[in-house]
This record gives structure tokens, C-alpha cells and sequence, in this order.
């Protein structure tokens, strides 16, 4: 057998981007995914309301075998992840011991990543996303390219949104928007000019979605299930993409083995990999190593082979507040019998304090009922009938704030184990919720009337609640170069959001695989320069 | 070789009491019998969910009371929002809302109109008050009573 020209590390959306453009330059390219199959409440094909209906197996996928989707208790990691979801985190607290405190550090150990929950969000960082970045828009461009023709990216270009997020890309059709979004996108327009003086812009939200047949994918049936399932296949999910170019035979997928260290050596780089299976471990041997196990991950990785134990590195993770709210426009209205679940508006909000903030409204209908009654002050018995009359109004508006500052969201140090013993990740995060951010929240929520929106509440669940994680080893800095290797070990790239100097509020993911995509371009391109050598 | 013993594999089964809190938590949140299964599915839910263990002055009286359940939901709600009461009633909540067979009893309405909808939340609205102004004093005892 040839030897490995790369081995990728991590099977989410940076690894199955890398591997792809690995692939497409020729190179040899196994995966090593620590991800085994772990058997899961998966929801069976059907729209949401048919399946309330008419599903007597139904408690198994809301609830959970073991009811662990019964929100009662502390906040716990994971919480955030419908049972269907669950399996994705399910081992990490064994695969990455780590003392975190407040701060809500989720990895994902399974083919796909933390990938298999992301809510399809994509939206190009434009130059004043970049500005601490020694990147423009214009290096990233094509990669965004390349990346919206493999994941389907269905928006659109022509409204207010758009000329808020660069050079177009290739695009779908724009995914059908449910009738709270569509009343939200209304009143916009109606007072558009007074909005954006005050600066805001709403538009259609961007999502990796398969809004007709795409990459064999989709087309999106309108089934309202997306937090609970793929059984439309519509959603990009890399795990699948992942086992799409391993069955075509352009990767190797071994799965089952967490990566453990690296070393350089004279042929390339060692990988000490433990198959968890069996807990043997071995080295696997590769002319180029490209790390992409998540931002948690590679910086385990990184600090482990590097011997950097007890140093504090920095952690990008964007606040993220929830605004439940309702449209009284819309009480005892009708809903759309076809819809999905994700975005329904996407909005951009320039604040007072001087942070732009990416709200996102979702119409709650298919995340059932006894989740809000928990939040009611109405004894449970009346907040039933009250939130099924009110249901089809009711919104919820996540607002990812940026982590640009120079004090990040939080600090993170690796412990070395007593002999026998994993070593232990460290969290602290930085004081919670600082008066600016919830001015810029409330500087919105007086928007939001004007949109027929009515806020409710303000919620604030705490540090790493974004599940978007960067920053620990940015590019072109002291440990890594501008094309992302590290300085120490020169054959080994970072490819996930390890290397992000910094988050804006947009959400991470797409320039996650479209940096993946660039730095996995320059890894083959060194590669070819140096004649296929380790 | 097997080492797992025989015993331990049984099922538990969940004890009278949640047996019995299970049904008058189902009868109180349908104000009516609860379809076939149900009862034993939430009992099955109090014994395997860790976050519905506790117990409370509330829980207490409630179980021995049923009748106080809609004055002790409803002051809960508003004083003591994490009371084991007011999480196994949320529970019962979720297991009742996951039956096909109560659907109707939380999903949007089939023909909705605002008028409806503005009605019956005007009512739930106005039955919870009430009934907290009934529940305050009673949870106020229950506790003092328990110390």
C-alpha cells in the first residue's frame, strides 16, 4: 500500500473540507475519526405534526430513553442537544477529561462532529469581520466558493442582508420562509430606513440546506423535524459528506481511533492514535498531518505533543443570549403545513456599544410545549392551553455576540496527569455577561416591537452556550504561521477554528470549512513544491 | 463468561407512591382519566429521571392532598419555580404532550382564530391567578408546618 501523503484528524466540518480538497489535489488521504456507531433515538421520516399525531413511539426521539431531554435541574453540557443529538457528546467526558466550571465546553466525538447539530447557518465574514485577522475577504473568497458549491447553500443575493455579506457565491433557491418570518421580513420593509439608521438589517437567512437535489441530498420536504433529525437529508451534515467520499473510495475513514499526540520525524510526522475499541495504541505514520478535531481538540492535541502543560492560552467563544418573544400579529393565525426548523430571518444589528451583533429568529412550534411551561409563571396546567394558543406566534431569537476584544471569552490550560492518569483541560472563563453586552441586547430588544415582535425575556445561558469555539492558537502568531503550521513542527497544519484570531458574531462554521479548504490548499501545494516528501 | 448477575437486570419497578402521583398528577393536568399506559410511563419517568427525585413540603402535601395540586402548581410557579412538584408536574407535562393520543391537547389548534386563542389564554391567565391567590397561604403553611 502507498503511504499516507495526510493524515486529517477530526471528522466535522473542517476535517471533511481538508480531506476534500486533499483528495481533489491528489494527495493519499486517510481520516481518523474517533467517532464509533452509537445507537440513537433517530426520528423516523415524516412531518413533525403527523408524527405528534400519529407516532406512539414518539416519546423515545422528544424525550429520550431515559428522558433526558426533560430540561429539569442544572445546566449541564450537552443540555442544549435534543435526544437525537445527545449521542454527540455522549462520550466526551471520558475521551477529554476537562474542569471547565461555568464554562459549557462541548466536543463532539462522533462522524460529523459538533457538525451534526449546526444550524445550517452561513454567512461569509466580509473585511470588517477580519480586521484583527491577517486575512481579507478576498483570500477566503474562493474557498467560500468552493465550499457553498459542495454544501448547497440555499439564500439570496438581492436583499438588505446580502450586501451586508460581500461578493456573492453560488446559491440555491432560497429555502421557503414560515409565515412568522415572513411577517417579521414585512414590517422590516416597512420601516426599513428608520431600522437601519438605527442599525439594523434583516433578511433572508443563508442556510446549508438542499433546497432542491443537491450533491445527493435533499430536496428539503418541509417536514419541521431539523432539531430532531436528518431524515430529509436536506441539512449539510460532514459526517455524511465524510462517508460519501470514503464510499466513493477518495478517502480512507478509520474511525475508532482518537488521536492522541505527534511527533516529526525525518520521513514526516508520527500519530500516536488509541483504538477505543480494543485501547491499544499504535502510531500511524504520514508525510503531512492536518489537525481539525475541533478547536478543544487540536488544542489538546497541539499542547500535548508540545509539552505545553499548565500554559494559558486564549479562547474565542461567542456570548449568546435568547429572546423569546411573540408576534401578536399572529396569535390564532395559521401556520405553513410545509416548513423547516432553522433561521427563519437573519438579521445584523450594529449596536450602540459598538459591537454588531447576528440575531436569528426561529419559530418555536416544533420544540414542543412543556419546555416553555417550564419557563412560565403560570402553574403548568394553565400554561398549556395558553402557549397552545398563542404557539404558532411565538419566536425565539438567538443573539451571538462577537469575541473580538483583547480579553477573550476565556483561558485554557492543559494539566499533565499523575502517572496512569489523563491529562486535564482547564477553562476559566472571563466574568460573565459584562454590562455592555446587555446593553447591546436591550439596545435590540427595543427594535424588535417595530419588527411586530414582542420580547419576553431576556435569557443568558451562560459562557460557551454558542458552542462556537476559536482562538487558542492564532494564525500567523507566535505558535502558528500565516498558512496555519505550526512553528514548532512546520509538517503539521491546524485546520479548524483553533486559528481564528478572532469571532465575529456571524457564525463560525462556513469560514470554518472554507479556511479548512484554504489551508488544506496550501498543505498540497507545499507538498507538490517539495516533490512529495516527508 | 457472563459476570452480570441475573437480578440486577430485572427492571425496577417505580414504587406506589409515584404510582400514585403519576395518576393524580395525569388526572389533574387532563382534568380527566389519562389514556391507557400513561400513568405507568411517568411513574417509570420519576423513578429513572435524577432530577426528579427530590421531595418537598409541597410534593408532600399534594401527593397526600390532590385536590391542593392546582393551588400548589400554580403558587409554585411563582415562589418556588424549582420545587419537585413543579418538576414532576412539568414532567407529566412532557410525557402527556409525547402521546399521540392527547396531540389535540397541544398542538396548534386545527381551525385557529384569533379571537379563540385570545379567549382561552385570557382564561388560563385568569384560572392561575386565582389559584395562586388560593395556593400562596397554603405553601406558605405547608412549609412553616414541615420545619
Amino acid at each position: 500500500m502507498s503511504p499516507i501523503d495526510a493524515l486529517v484528524v477530526g471528522a466535522g466540518p473542517s476535517a471533511a473540507h481538508a480531506a476534500e480538497r486533499l483528495a481533489d489535489e491528489g494527495l493519499r488521504v486517510v481520516v481518523v475519526d474517533a467517532g464509533l456507531d452509537a445507537e440513537r433515538p433517530e426520528a423516523p421520516p415524516g412531518a413533525f405534526e403527523r408524527l405528534r399525531r400519529a407516532d406512539p413511539e414518539q416519546q423515545r426521539y422528544f424525550l429520550g430513553r431515559n428522558l433526558e431531554g426533560l430540561p429539569l435541574g442544572p445546566v449541564r453540557v450537552g443540555a442544549q442537544l435534543t435526544p437525537p443529538r445527545q449521542h454527540i457528546a455522549a462520550d466526551a467526558d471520558a475521551l477529554a477529561p476537562s474542569a471547565t466550571g461555568a464554562f459549557q465546553a462541548l466536543q463532539g466525538f462522533v462522524l460529523g462532529g459538533l457538525g451534526s447539530a449546526w444550524g445550517a447557518s452561513t454567512m461569509p465574514f466580509v473585511d470588517a469581520d477580519l480586521r484583527r485577522w491577517t486575512l481579507s475577504r478576498n483570500d477566503l473568497q474562493s474557498h467560500y466558493e468552493t465550499v457553498a458549491r459542495r454544501v448547497g447553500v440555499a439564500g439570496r443575493d438581492d436583499d438588505d442582508l446580502a450586501a451586508r455579506l460581500g461578493p456573492t457565491h453560488p446559491l440555491l433557491p432560497p429555502a421557503p420562509i414560515d409565515a412568522n418570518g415572513r411577517a417579521i421580513l414585512s414590517a422590516y420593509r416597512k420601516r426599513r430606513a428608520a431600522l437601519n439608521e438605527r442599525g439594523l438589517v434583516v433578511g433572508a437567512p443563508r442556510l446549508a440546506m438542499a433546497t432542491r437535489r443537491h450533491a445527493g441530498r435533499g430536496p428539503l420536504r418541509g417536514w419541521d423535524m431539523e432539531f430532531w433529525g436528518d431524515a430529509d437529508d436536506a441539512v449539510y451534515r460532514p459526517g455524511r459528506a465524510l462517508q460519501a467520499m470514503a464510499d466513493a473510495g477518495r478517502i480512507e475513514l478509520r474511525r475508532g481511533l482518537l488521536a492522541l499526540e505527534f511527533a516529526e520525524t525525518g520521513a514526516g510526522v508520527r500519530l500516536k492514535v488509541e483504538d477505543r475499541r480494543t485501547g491499544e495504541r499504535s502510531d500511524l505514520r504520514a508525510k503531512r498531518l492536518v489537525l481539525a478535531a475541533g478547536t478543544l481538540g487540536t488544542t489538546r492535541i497541539v499542547a500535548r505533543s508540545l509539552g505545553w502543560w499548565g500554559r494559558r492560552l486564549p479562547l474565542r467563544s461567542n456570548p449568546y443570549t435568547y429572546l423569546p418573544g411573540i408576534l401578536p400579529g399572529r396569535i390564532g393565525r395559521p401556520g405553513a403545513a410545509k416548513r423547516h426548523s432553522l433561521t427563519q430571518a437573519a438579521m445584523l444589528f450594529d449596536a450602540p456599544t459598538g459591537a454588531t451583533l447576528q440575531p436569528q429568529a426561529y419559530s418555536y412550534r416544533s420544540l414542543l410545549l412543556f419546555k416553555l411551561a417550564k419557563e412560565s409563571p403560570l402553574a403548568v396546567r394553565e400554561s398549556i392551553p395558553l402557549l397552545q394558543a398563542i404557539s404558532e406566534a411565538l419566536v425565539v431569537i438567538g443573539v451571538f455576540h462577537p469575541d473580538e476584544g483583547r480579553e477573550p471569552a476565556a483561558r485554557v490550560r492543559l494539566r499533565q496527569g499523575a502517572e496512569g492518569a489523563g491529562d486535564l483541560m482547564e477553562i476559566e472563563p472571563a466574568p460573565p455577561d459584562p454590562p455592555e453586552r446587555r446593553a447591546a441586547d436591550r439596545a435590540f430588544a427595543r427594535l424588535l416591537p417595530r419588527l411586530g415582535v414582542l420580547p419576553l425575556h431576556r435569557i443568558d445561558p451562560g459562557p460557551g452556550a454558542s458552542i462556537h469555539y476559536a482562538g487558542t492558537l492564532p494564525m500567523d502568531g507566535l505558535d502558528v504561521d500565516a498558512a496555519c503550521r505550526l512553528r514548532a513542527a512546520p509538517r503539521v497544519y491546524l485546520a479548524d477554528g483553533a486559528t481564528f484570531p478572532t469571532l465575529p458574531s456571524k457564525g463560525l462554521t462556513f469560514t470554518l470549512m472554507a479556511n479548512a479548504d484554504r489551508v488544506a490548499l496550501r498543505a498540497a501545494e507545499e507538498f507538490a513544491a517539495s516533490g512529495g516528501r516527508g | 463468561m457472563s459476570t452480570r448477575n441475573p437480578a440486577s437486570s430485572k427492571p425496577q419497578e417505580p414504587s406506589p407512591a409515584d404510582r400514585a402521583f403519576a395518576r393524580a398528577a395525569c388526572r389533574y393536568l387532563l382534568r380527566g382519566e389519562p389514556p391507557a399506559g400513561v400513568v405507568e410511563r411517568l411513574a417509570q419517568a420519576f423513578r429513572l429521571h435524577p432530577g426528579l427525585s427530590g421531595g418537598s413540603p409541597a410534593l408532600r402535601l399534594a401527593s397526600r392532598r390532590p385536590v391542593l395540586l392546582g393551588p400548589l402548581d400554580a403558587a409554585c410557579a411563582l415562589a418556588r419555580r424549582d420545587d419537585p412538584l413543579r418538576r414532576r408536574l412539568l414532567a407529566a407535562a412532557a410525557v402527556l404532550e409525547t402521546d399521540p393520543r392527547l396531540a389535540d391537547r397541544f398542538l396548534p389548534p386545527r381551525r385557529p382564530s384569533p379571537a379563540h386563542a385570545l379567549g382561552a389564554a385570557g382564561a388560563a391567565v385568569l384560572r392561575a391567578g386565582v389559584l395562586a391567590l388560593v395556593g400562596l397561604p397554603i405553601l406558605l403553611a405547608a412549609e412553616r408546618f414541615a420545619r
